[in-house]
């Protein structure tokens, strides 16, 4: 089966979807979403149960669209034909981070390298520039069993980064994290992002804030709000609930959502 | 080489490897006087070790099968870019290797016993170790590919008691399929023929373990379950009637320097120097019969291949059970003559119709004539009768004795007539 | 001790310890044993001794997966007595295992007197229940496999240390295995009791 020619990669959007839909036998997960991200840390927010999660799968390739279009790094995500070399290039942390405890550190690091078919000669190396990154140098050479949670977490994000991602995709990076930690994972991720397709997601806004450069709420699988912290801060009012500008801004967002879908129907 | 030299270290392979030589050494140990002195004998056992081995690797592979699901790396590892075999291939060879590494580790180790009483060290017993090391490879892929199938902590023990039971209660004596191999005798070797099928059916075995636990798709899956049963269907099928051939080398007779002659098979040559002087001196004791032997051949009498001709002229010492583990006997040289003399130089007859109890009586009245001592212990009516038998004998005109003995020679060889009654009454007229 | 409170509670202890799986498995598998021991039943006379004992493995291996939780260390600060829980986990995890096995034995061809099954379930519990409070409960019926297999393998030994050796494969009325048996019961259940498993994590 030859496959059409391609057009040319769009080098403008890392991640661009229409129509991306995801079904889970009748439940809707993602419903036509259209979306585009490109360099930069984007912020994926949303209730629990909005579809932040299944959207984060099928952007890391780990399950498939069941409607609509979706291209990664401009190849379009059902062409099985670049799929490994997509791959090569995505970094992915989940939102349950499985891990093998019986590895150390740095082994662990340097697997998942091997598994994303780094070059031999680089692995080494790339391992322990993440470990330092992350602030692990001094346990890489422990098991993973002996980690806090914490510790494991940042683990999760070594792996993610190790291949040098052009996507990077990072499921609830901050659960587990002491306030420090995630203070400096904020400033890493600011860091990445410059060159990088960052993008994470989570329910804690105050990660959106110090991390982000712009936001999209995710709710019941459809877009409700897509734009920079600025203009989701701007969006709240004294009268929405929160104890920030950005939570305001997000109830606010929320319930004119909400508001719109109910009033749709 | 990255991941092959990460999970030689991290992978159930280690777990292996020390399961394998804690439990074989033990064994090694624990049956340390079944393999005397001989390297086909050290080949075997190592065979007979994988009535354990075998359950071992399986379990221990059926764990490391199950890693990715203990660990719930399934989702992170769906996304990278490596495909799913090539993953799985470090792995596998590190199970591989581990399980090698301990079985050469056995083989080495036994070897520390057998190399320096070995008279022998022909044979195909290297091929025998190698076709057994293929089945414990095969043994932890499969049981990599059912961890696999099937990641709960109740895989591997289930695995374990079921191919231990199935291997125990197996009824097919050395069959083609199974991974323990007995030999019936030191003087037999396993023939070739059936040495290839099983190196065809494991090495079969193993490969479709291997596809299967690299298998992403249903095909690969298929494609195992076709070569493990063309492996099976081939070796059963070009597999000889009769596993084991009467070795040709090992089972040659060698003799000591000067006559009378004194013969052992090759591979227990170790025998002879101790056995040389007391037998010659047996043949000395038993040459005033008419029919007294004229040579000394030691055998194994436990398999009928090999069992030599019944005649007067050969008297036969049978190895079984008689050396120790250097491969000389056991019994002192004094010991040794009361082999050597037992029944006058005669084997006992395959199931007389005339009852073992007279074949015993008669024994030991001509093997109280012979060594000049009483007939036995006489705490039973056989006992008594031998007793009895010894003294009306040794009433009898020297000449008449020594007829009497020839008959009951001739009567223990041709095994067609009742011992006992020679010695009464002589040849038949 | 509220009723529905506490048989929740009850459910979650065993879920956490995978009971319910080992619970539904056991049976099928002794059966499968069964099976196994009638169709290959013979004149051989060590046959049905070795299925009495191999059986009696796989029912303790499976009690063995249970005795400990994927979160032991988190259960270990839980305050809660968990001497009296562990207590009943191994004793009711050791009765299962013996009447299945004398069902097995009634049912099927005769594996062994009842004395002898009772005394290789104990004996074999004990070293699963000692190994699970050092090494965890996952790989806990190892050692009593290993024990196993050699001793079967090696077959049964009239030696003094050989009788302690294939301890499981003497007549009932042997001293030395009855005491070898019982010593590694008490042994196994004192440390299993009073230490509870092994703090163990992911694989």
């Amino acid at each position: 089966m030859s496959l059409p020619e391609q057009p040319a990669p769009d080098q403008a959007w890392h991640i661009s979807a229409s129509s991306l839909t995801v079904r889970y036998g009748r439940r809707i997960a993602v419903d036509g979403l259209d979306l585009t991200f490109g360099a930069g840390v984007h912020g994926l927010l949303g209730p629990n149960g909005a579809g932040k999660t299944t959207l984060m799968r099928v952007l890391a390739t780990a399950s498939p669209a069941t409607g609509g279009s979706l291209r990664i790094l401009g190849r379009p995500s059902g062409d099985r034909h670049h799929l490994r070399a997509v791959r090569r290039r995505l970094g992915y942390l989940p939102q349950r981070f499985g891990y093998y405890a019986r590895f150390t550190v740095r082994e662990f690091v340097e697997y998942v390298a091997w598994l994303k078919e780094m070059p031999a000669a680089d692995i080494p190396g790339a391992a322990q520039r993440v470990i330092e990154r992350v602030q692990l140098g001094d346990r890489a050479g422990h098991r993973m069993r002996t980690l806090s949670g914490g510790m494991v977490q940042r683990v999760g994000v070594a792996q993610a980064l190790v291949n040098d991602p052009e996507v990077l995709l990072l499921d609830e990076p901050t659960v587990g994290l002491d306030p420090e930690q995630r203070v400096h994972l904020r400033a890493l991720l600011r860091d990445v992002g410059a060159q990088t397709c960052v993008i994470v997601s989570t329910h804690l806004v105050e990660d959106i804030a110090a991390a982000c450069s712009d936001v999209a709420i995710i709710d019941e699988g459809r877009v409700a709000f897509r734009g920079s912290v600025d203009q989701l801060a701007a969006a709240g009012s004294r009268e929405d609930s929160g104890d920030s500008a950005v939570e305001r801004g997000y109830t606010a967002l929320l319930r004119q959502h909400r508001t719109r879908v109910v009033a749709a129907r | 080489m990255t991941a092959f030299r990460i999970e030689l270290r991290r992978s159930s392979a280690l777990l292996l490897a020390a399961a394998t030589v804690v439990v074989g050494a033990l064994l090694l140990w624990l049956l340390a006087d079944e393999w005397t002195a001989r390297w086909s004998g050290l080949a075997y056992l190592m065979r007979a070790l994988l009535f354990a081995l075998v359950p071992v690797a399986l379990a221990a592979g059926a764990w490391q099968g199950g890693r990715d699901r203990r660990a719930g790396v399934t989702e992170l590892f769906g996304t990278v870019a490596r495909p799913y075999p090539q993953r799985l291939l470090p792995v596998a060879l590190a199970m591989a290797a581990g399980v090698l590494v301990a079985y050469a580790a056995l083989l080495a180790g036994g070897s520390v016993q057998v190399a320096p009483y070995a008279s022998y060290a022909g044979g195909q017993w290297p091929v025998v170790v190698a076709v057994g090391a293929v089945a414990l490879v095969a043994a932890a892929w499969l049981g990599m590919a059912v961890g696999r199938w099937v990641p709960s902590v109740l895989t591997p023990p289930t695995l374990l008691v079921f191919s231990f039971l199935g291997q125990m209660l197996s009824r097919l004596d050395n069959g083609v399929l199974l991974p323990v191999l007995a030999t019936p005798s030191d003087l037999a070797t396993v023939a070739p023929e059936f040495l290839a099928a099983q190196g065809v059916w494991f090495g079969g075995l193993a490969a479709a373990a291997l596809l299967l636990v690299a298998s992403a798709t249903v095909w690969a899956r298929a494609l195992a379950a076709a070569v493990a049963l063309a492996a099976a269907g081939v070796s059963s099928a070009v597999a000889p009637a009769t596993a084991f051939v009467v070795s040709t080398d090992g089972a040659t007779l060698v003799c000591a320097d000067g006559e009378p002659r004194v013969c052992a098979p090759r591979i227990h040559a170790a025998v002879l120097p101790a056995l040389t002087e007391p037998a010659r001196e047996a043949l000395r004791t038993l040459a005033p019969i008419p029919n007294a032997p004229t040579r000394v051949v030691a055998t194994d009498l436990g398999w009928a291949p090999v069992a030599p001709q019944r005649t007067t002229d050969v008297l036969v010492v049978d190895l079984r059970f008689r050396l120790n583990a250097t491969g000389r006997f056991e019994a002192a040289p004094a010991g040794l003559r009361t082999i050597l003399l037992k029944g006058a130089g005669t084997q006992s007859c395959p199931d007389p119709a005339w009852g073992f109890e007279r074949d015993v009586a008669a024994d030991q009245a001509a093997t109280g004539w012979v060594t000049g001592r009483p007939a036995g212990p006489a705490t039973d009516e056989y006992g008594r009768l031998g007793e009895r038998t010894l003294s009306e004998l040794k009433a009898l005109p020297r000449p008449e004795q020594l007829a009497r003995l020839a008959a009951y020679r001739t009567a223990k060889v041709r095994c067609d007539r009742d011992p006992l009654t020679a010695l009464t009454t002589g040849a038949p007229r | 001790m509220s009723g529905p409170g506490w048989a929740r509670w009850e459910l979650l202890y065993l879920r956490a310890r995978e009971v319910p799986a080992a619970a539904a498995l056991l049976p099928v598998t002794m059966l499968a044993v069964g099976v196994l021991a009638n169709a290959s039943a013979g004149p051989s006379s060590t046959a049905p001794a070795v299925v009495g004992v191999c059986a009696a493995l796989l029912g303790v291996a499976f009690v063995g997966t249970t005795l400990g939780s994927a979160d032991a260390v988190l259960e270990h600060t839980a305050a809660i007595r968990w001497w009296p829980r562990r207590t009943v986990h191994l004793v009711a995890g050791t009765i299962a295992v013996v009447l299945l096995l004398l069902a097995v034995d009634l049912a099927g061809p005769s594996l062994a007197t009842t004395a002898e099954l009772v005394r290789n379930t104990l004996g074999l519990i004990g070293v699963t229940a000692l190994c699970a409070s050092f090494t965890g409960s996952r790989l806990s019926w190892c050692p009593a496999a290993a024990w196993t297999l050699l001793a079967v393998v090696a077959g049964p030994r009239s030696s003094g240390a050989g009788q302690v050796l294939s301890w499981m494969l003497q007549p009932a009325d042997a001293r030395t295995a009855a005491t070898t048996a019982a010593l590694l019961a008490v042994s196994g259940a004192a440390s299993y009791i009073l230490a509870g498993p092994a703090g163990l994590r992911r694989a």
